[in-house]
């Protein structure tokens, strides 16, 4: 790296350390590269303000050591710049007066498949988990343009500027979590990653160090003093004139100050660049990150430290864990060979049919739950819901006549429609296919308890995505309308002896905004509640 | 991936603060995780030289040289290239408002 590399922002000391390095570099020709890189000298030199040390890979064979380093999704990314980036947004929201909207837009979340509702404002919460900052992640974008909504002409450019930031790092986040990848997914990475870099230059006035802060403070004063003098001598019609102007030009070096001052230069910036070529030589980000290797830590260390004695647990530890992974892998090697057909003794066999676990077969389909009890018929069903008996018997015999084959038809008879039993639910096991898997299914209960409280605070009446049309209807939403549960019910036929259950859900439709179009500014399709009738 | 849990690194005892017994504990944390990856490591060196004949998913045997390829931890700070904690000095360029 040049001195000219360093670049004008990287402070004098990188610049005086550079020519120590190459004066360092100019002195010791005796050093030739291998010895450079695997350090294999034990060399501190003081004097030259540079130090080599022994690295932990000395004597190690085929170890490369630039390679080993691999980027993190979790302290990279959720515990490093998403951190980073929340100070910055707060900082814009509080500039902008929006923190209260954010906060109630924060706090105003419903439930979705694999999401966790906060419980407080953002602003309430001290410490961040590895956890709540995915999950922030995933609601990040929507929260904002929700706060940053109703603006004035001067904040059309800086909204727009800081929405475009936060949706091209969520974007890079999401393309990285990818666990294969084709050139197109690299290049849609690095195009999100320098589109992040181009904008994050709206939150650089947030990056401001506490050193630029008095600076600020000290140019502030020094400006004020001899203004205040000066306006004293005008006449007071001109003072006003005089003192906005003063305003906007202390705002100008102010901003001028902090932007030649501030600058986006740490560690974990600087590490998303290098996700590209680690994809491209050792593959997927996430097989890599921290997170998955803080998961078996329960199982290869704590419940060793729990079974041991504490006297000299490491030890007990290891044999403890390595003893369960040997069973283990002598069970599989066992049961290949019984399937290959080997000829193993009588008690081995019994032991692997002892030990086999049973196998449970998934059913993906959905499941209601949680009757309630003082329910029977569809007056009481009506009165449950705040809906009057007409409306349901109406909308139950549209949706026969559109939805239903002929011989599975409700009666279109009020009466005996009112007096068919009911039974009220209060939720909704939906089966959701985990992202990019193919057959594993994460399980998300929908609540809907109608104008019932829930937990003794609110209704909760969840919202589900429902298949209204074809794929070519509600721009990107190919079809699908997000919909508020208003009652989940079954109806019971008895018809010739034999009984037919109607598993319904009455739901209210969100109206789409532009026609489904996703907005050009962050990107998301707007939706908005329509008056229940 | 598999997770294989080979060894627990050790704690060194610690030192009285004050720089010097700082530096020492340094150095002393250093030599002790190299000379917990020299054991772990110490039995792969003679086939990272010479290769270990290993069976191949096409059915033939092949001869393997082991590479180490990643070492994770928390942060780049913990990539252990002194035993110290060396953080770099980078620079990412901005784009200028206007």
């Amino acid at each position: 790296m040049s001195p000219e590399e360093l670049g004008s922002r990287a402070g004098h000391h990188c610049a005086r350390d550079y020519a120590r390095y190459e004066r360092y570099e100019r002195e010791s020709p005796s050093l030739d590269s291998e010895t450079h890189d695997a350090a294999h000298s034990h060399y501190t030199n003081e004097t030259h303000g540079i130090k080599r040390g022994q690295n932990v890979f000395q004597g190690l064979v085929r170890v490369s050591t630039p390679d080993p380093h691999k980027p993190d999704m979790l302290h990279t990314i959720y515990l490093g710049l998403f951190k980073h980036m929340m100070d910055w947004i707060q900082g814009f929201l509080k500039r902008h007066a929006r923190q209260q909207a954010f906060d109630d837009a924060w706090k105003a979340l419903p439930p979705y498949p694999g999401f966790f509702i906060p419980k407080q404002a953002y602003r309430e919460v001290t410490q961040w988990q590895g956890k709540e900052m995915r999950n922030l992640g995933r609601c990040l974008l929507g929260v904002l343009a929700v706060a940053l909504r109703q603006l004035d002409s001067t904040q059309v450019q800086p909204f727009r500027r800081a929405l475009t930031c936060v949706k091209s790092l969520l974007d890079f986040t999401i393309m990285a979590q990818y666990r294969s990848h084709t050139p197109e997914t690299i290049s849609y990475m690095e195009e999100y990653a320098t589109q992040f870099h181009e904008t994050k230059d709206i939150f650089l006035e947030f990056r401001i160090s506490k050193r630029t802060q008095e600076k600020a403070d000290q140019l502030r004063k020094e400006l004020r003093r001899p203004r205040a003098q000066m306006r004293e001598r005008v006449p007071p019609s001109q003072r006003r004139r005089m003192r906005d102007n003063d305003r906007e030009e202390e705002n100008d070096q102010r901003m001028e100050l902090i932007h030649s001052e501030s600058n986006f230069n740490f560690v974990k910036m600087h590490l998303i660049s290098h996700f590209r070529d680690h994809i491209h030589m050792f593959g997927n980000i996430p097989m890599y990150s921290t997170q998955y290797r803080e998961l078996p830590h329960n199982k290869q260390i704590k419940d060793g430290w729990r079974r041991s004695n504490k006297i000299d647990a490491a030890r007990q530890i290891l044999s403890s864990y390595g003893r369960q992974h040997a069973i283990r892998i002598r069970i599989l090697n066992l049961e290949f060979l019984q399937r290959a057909g080997a000829d193993l003794p009588t008690e081995v066999v019994e032991h692997l049919e002892k030990t086999r676990p049973a196998p449970t077969p998934q059913a993906h389909r959905r499941i209601l739950n949680e009757r309630r009890d003082n329910i029977h018929d569809v007056v009481d069903f009506g009165r449950g819901c705040n809906i009057s008996p007409e409306t349901i018997c109406r909308e139950l015999i549209r949706y026969s006549q559109l939805s239903l084959p002929p011989e599975r038809r409700l009666p279109e008879n009020p009466a005996i429609l009112r007096a068919l039993p009911v039974e009220l639910l209060t939720q909704l096991e939906i089966p959701v296919l985990v992202f990019q898997e193919s057959g594993v299914y994460d399980i998300y209960r929908a609540q809907c308890t109608g104008a019932r409280l829930f937990c003794n605070q609110t209704s909760q009446n969840d919202c589900v995505w429902i298949q209204a049309g074809g794929d070519n209807i509600y721009g990107a939403l190919w079809g699908h309308l997000p919909a508020r549960l208003i009652a989940l019910y079954t109806i019971r036929l008895s018809y010739m002896q034999q009984d037919t259950v109607y598993r319904l859900a009455a739901v209210q439709f969100l109206s789409l905004v532009d026609s489904g179009r996703p907005s050009d500014v962050h990107g998301l399709v707007t939706v908005q509640l329509r008056d229940f009738t | 991936m598999a997770i294989l849990l080979l060894g627990l690194l050790p704690i060194p005892p610690k030192l009285a603060k004050s720089s010097r017994a700082d530096k020492l504990q340094r150095l002393i944390n250093a030599d002790t995780l190299r000379g917990v990856i020299e054991l772990i490591f110490g039995p792969l060196n003679s086939a990272a030289w010479e290769g270990a004949p290993i069976d191949c998913a096409d059915g033939k045997i092949r001869r393997c040289f082991p590479i180490m390829s990643g070492w994770i931890a928390d942060h780049i700070e913990n990539l252990p290239d002194t035993g110290s904690n060396p953080t770099p000095v980078i620079n990412v360029r901005c784009l200028q408002k206007n």
